[in-house]
């Protein structure tokens, strides 16, 4: 079976991200001719240079601009891996749509130029912030636009020891980060490692990327979680239907089922298409018997009995909150992790940062508001009980948004 | 070696993207062109919902699709039991691109969509198509007038947690992470029946469907999936080459996309 890995491009604006992308389609050959061919036409009509950032950036706005406004996904295909390539636009405003293609990421590139005017910014440390935010163990830094600084080590040093700080500062260690010099725009140390830097001795982007394809995380091994979807009614049954999350549901199984307190056993598994299943497994869809128990619906979770989590209402948790919102301790909010659901409360802030400004957590006594941009330790306090874990054990359960007066607010982890 | 994604992995995404759409809208209905992807997307639906596809499938028919197409719509709905909604779009002065595709069509949905208040409409577009489509999310809201405005994409963070208020409908995108060849490999899989014109007739195929006037074969003499599976492995050309709408100015599919086009 092919090896496949959802990575993430992360960095400041016009550092590379969309071009680091069109590089790797074309040198692996991931893209038609035709495409390159079109975008080689667009850049001759707007009067530009051929940018390999035409092959991501669709939009009129992002191709006249010369930015990227929303994230997309390529494919690049190579040795037997496939990559589904992740660009965010590396606006600061824009880090709702950054958010919406990093969440989906196993691991990331962060891309850092070295040119002189460029190197580390804000944007740079916000990117850093969410993606460990977001789990992100995985993560490479490539510092690019080494052409534009004569492929200088001394200046791939400075770049390196700056991204480091930060990088450390929010949690990373150095022994896990890998950092290449590249040129995106010529492709040095992308796929294949060039005697242009013959000072480098490290691995290519694309062979730190297979090592990252070949240890991800096996989901089967953890305890069984499931988020029931829906109940459908089929012929006098009631079937549970739902994607286990985590580990693996087997017939005849005792599972708890939460909130509300149901132990039973597992009669049947089946497929959609009424076939029966002997297991299920994380990332399996399925269906479970539930006879007539009507507690039984939309947003429970399922778990093995001996390893279930209880539900709660107060929770620990971790908030980063987006830059068009605001949180105020009280205010009516709704919490949402997959299709579980609950109205909520910010209950108490213990402190709030802000990834760029700040340099560590303020702990002030009375903070209420969580503003734009600033991320907060508090706890948050749910009308009913709901499912949730510790992110850093139980990805699925552990995260969730905070929703308000119409749309997302924030992005939450539990502690 | 060829990389090909796990066909077990994206119908499972899916299936869990059909059934949110299911679970979290009262009145749903799909597209179904009789092209290849809508009608893949069917084939997964019927194994998401025990056997039976339970939302309304509409045809956006502006009578001039082949009489192949016509053929199988009539063949296919019996077989597989689907509430079919043919919904007539009228042609006006000018066939192709923006004012047929966008004006015609478009009007013809949107007729439907006031009279049936659907407020879920699956779509079977793929981000491999183009690259505008690429910049989709698995649900994604059109206003009253229909508009995508694309430049507020409601953020979706970890799986579709966006919640949509004051919005005309939703499309739903549940084929998004597919690729042109796996939807072949996967209709060869499951043994699902194909509109014929995809397969070479005289030299020729269709490789993407719209109707007779704005699609143009291409030189092919792939008869049967296989062929056209190694086709695609060696093609230096996109998949909707062919197709006229996608042509006539750079920004044209980003247009229609944002007023209101599949």
């Amino acid at each position: 079976m092919v090896n496949e890995i959802n990575i993430s491009l992360l960095g400041h604006k016009d550092h590379g991200k969309s071009t680091f992308i069109g590089r790797m389609l074309l040198g692996t050959g991931s893209i038609t001719e035709d495409r390159i061919e079109e975008a080689r036409g667009i850049c001759r009509s707007l009067r530009k240079e051929f940018e390999l950032a035409f092959l991501l950036d669709s939009f009129v706005e992002e191709r006249e601009g010369g930015f990227t406004l929303d994230t997309t996904t390529a494919q690049a295909r190579h040795n037997g891996f496939i990559y589904n390539l992740i660009d965010v636009p590396g606006h600061k405003e824009l880090v709702r749509n950054m958010l919406s293609g990093a969440s989906m990421a196993d691991a990331a590139i962060l891309i850092v130029s070295a040119k002189e005017d460029e190197g580390l910014q804000d944007e740079t440390k916000l990117h850093v912030f969410l993606a460990r935010f977001l789990g992100i163990t995985k993560l490479v830094v490539a510092v690019n636009k080494m052409d534009a600084v004569a492929n200088s080590e001394e200046r791939f040093g400075q770049i390196r020891s700056g991204v480091l700080t930060v990088l450390e500062s929010f949690g990373y260690l150095e022994k896990d980060i890998q950092f290449i010099p590249i040129s995106a725009k010529s492709g040095n140390n992308v796929l294949a490692r060039t005697d242009s830097m013959a000072w480098y001795g490290g691995k290519s982007v694309i062979e730190c990327l297979e090592g990252f394809a070949l240890n991800q995380p096996d989901y089967s091994r953890m305890p069984p979680r499931m988020f029931i979807q829906d109940v459908y009614e089929l012929g006098g049954d009631r079937i549970a239907v739902g994607r286990v999350e985590c580990g693996v549901f087997r017939t005849g199984q005792e599972i708890a089922i939460e909130p509300g307190g149901i132990r039973t056993k597992i009669e049947a598994l089946s497929a959609g298409d009424g076939k029966p299943m002997s297991e299920a497994r994380a990332g399996q869809n399925t269906g479970i018997s539930v006879g007539n128990t009507s507690a039984i619906m939309r947003g429970s979770v399922c778990m093995d009995v001996q390893r279930a989590a209880a539900p709660g209402r107060e929770f620990r948790v971790r908030l980063f909150c987006l830059p068009e919102a605001e949180l105020l301790e009280g205010e009516p909010l709704e919490l949402i992790c997959g299709p579980q659901t609950a109205a909520c409360k910010l209950a108490r802030v213990i402190e709030t940062m802000h990834p760029i400004k700040d340099s560590g957590p303020k702990k002030v006594a009375g903070i209420v508001r969580v503003g734009a941009t600033e991320s907060a330790e508090a706890f948050i306090e749910t009308d009913t009980p709901v499912v949730l874990e510790k992110f850093s054990m139980m990805p699925p359960t552990g995260r969730f948004v905070l929703w308000k007066s119409g749309r997302i607010a924030a992005v939450g982890v539990v502690l | 070696m060829a990389e090909f994604q796990d066909l077990t992995k994206l119908e499972e995404k899916s299936v869990y993207v059909l059934r949110e759409a299911k679970a979290r809208f009262k009145n749903l209905a799909a597209l179904w062109s009789m092209g290849k992807d809508s009608t893949a997307m069917l084939a997964i639906a019927r194994k998401a919902f025990f056997g039976r596809v339970p939302f309304p499938v509409i045809h956006i028919d502006n009578g001039i699709d082949f009489p192949e197409t016509y053929e199988f719509r009539k063949r296919l709905a019996k077989e597989w039991d689907l509430d079919l909604i043919v919904v007539k779009s009228v042609i006006k002065d000018d066939i192709s691109g923006i004012k047929c595709c966008g004006a015609n069509k478009t009007d013809a949905l949107k007729g439907l969509l006031d009279t049936r208040g659907f407020d879920g409409l699956i779509v079977s577009i793929r981000r491999d198509e183009h690259g505008i489509r690429a910049k989709e999310r698995y649900f994604s809201p059109r206003d009253k007038e229909f508009k995508w405005n694309y430049k507020e994409q409601p953020p979706e963070v970890w799986e579709y947690t966006s919640r949509f208020e004051d919005t005309s409908h939703v499309r739903i995108h549940p084929l998004l992470q597919w690729n042109e060849v796996d939807i072949w490999r996967y209709l060869r899989q499951e043994e699902v029946p194909i509109n014929p014109l995809y397969f070479s007739r005289e030299g020729k195929r269709y490789r993407s469907l719209g109707c007779t006037q704005c699609t143009v074969s291409v030189q092919s003499g792939a008869a049967n999936i296989d062929d056209i599976i190694s086709e695609l492995q060696k093609t230096g050309t996109a998949e909707r080459s062919g197709r006229m709408q996608d042509k006539e100015q750079e920004n044209v599919m980003q247009r229609l996309r944002a007023l209101g086009y599949m």
